[in-house]
């Protein structure tokens, strides 16, 4: 099912190609990451639960949240300061393995066998979500924050270290402030996280 | 319940070689202002990109 009526049109289809393998006319719609409009109920745009497979998935304590379901998750993206109609409004994105039931989410899209790289798979900035499969080489990255935005990490192979810092004072000038860690945790396959 | 990363939220990732995730996120944090922190001067500056596709 083609989510966007705009890359129906083969030019738009094929200028969005190197961005989003589901504009590919023709193209095979398996391996395929699409998002869909989600609900905008608080509930899971709170950013402290998810949404999975037909009921809500709670953290607890200082646990990473976990899910098992392979094929799909609903994960919370808030943004703001957008003009127009949904201006400062929540928006939910889902991820689906694609058409395939048969394939878990991590075989279909983020195999060992797929290229390694950053991958925009979809952005619809009607709905305002995006999707990232990040598959690069070994990082450390330094402390930084993603500015207005609330979005979700899903691990799918190997692990990340996460370190959450508190940024002390309320001096927001750059070059102010100093900052410490507050918390640390690993996100194992299956294991997601909000950023 | 666990610490949210909201907004402005301060945060690092650490992955190994092959390690493959999915983030999705209301906007393309490309086009936004964020800060990114040295520890040693502990001094945050604007950041565009740290983590570059190669």
């Amino acid at each position: 099912m083609r989510t966007s009526g705009r890359h129906a049109d083969p030019a738009v289809a094929r200028r969005c190609s190197k961005a989003c393998r589901s504009a590919v006319p023709g193209g095979s719609r398996k391996s395929r990451t699409r998002l869909v409009p989600g609900s905008d109920d608080a509930s899971y745009i709170t950013g402290a639960e998810l949404y999975v497979d037909g009921g809500f998935w709670r953290s607890e304590g200082d646990q990473a949240m976990t899910y098992h379901s392979m094929r799909s998750a609903r994960i919370a993206a808030r943004t703001k300061g957008r003009s127009g109609p949904g201006a400062g409004a929540r928006r939910c994105g889902k991820i689906s393995s694609g058409c395939s039931p048969r394939l878990p989410f991590s075989t279909a899209t983020c195999s060992r066998r797929r290229p390694g790289g950053t991958r925009f798979t979809r952005t619809r900035s009607s709905i305002l979500s995006c999707s990232r499969i990040s598959i690069r080489r070994a990082t450390k990255s330094p402390p930084h924050d993603h500015g207005g935005v609330l979005g979700g990490v899903r691990q799918a192979t190997h692990y990340t270290d996460m370190t959450e810092w508190r940024r002390h004072g309320s001096d927001e000038r750059p070059g102010a402030g100093r900052i410490e860690v507050v918390r640390q945790y690993r996100l194992e396959p299956g294991h997601a996280g909000h950023l | 319940m666990p610490a949210t990363y909201d907004i402005r939220a301060i945060h690092n990732i650490e992955f190994p070689d092959g390690a493959r995730f999915v983030r999705v996120t209301g906007t393309d944090l490309e086009r936004i202002p964020a800060l990114k922190f040295d520890v040693a001067k502990a001094s945050p500056r604007s950041r565009k990109r740290f983590d570059r596709p190669r």
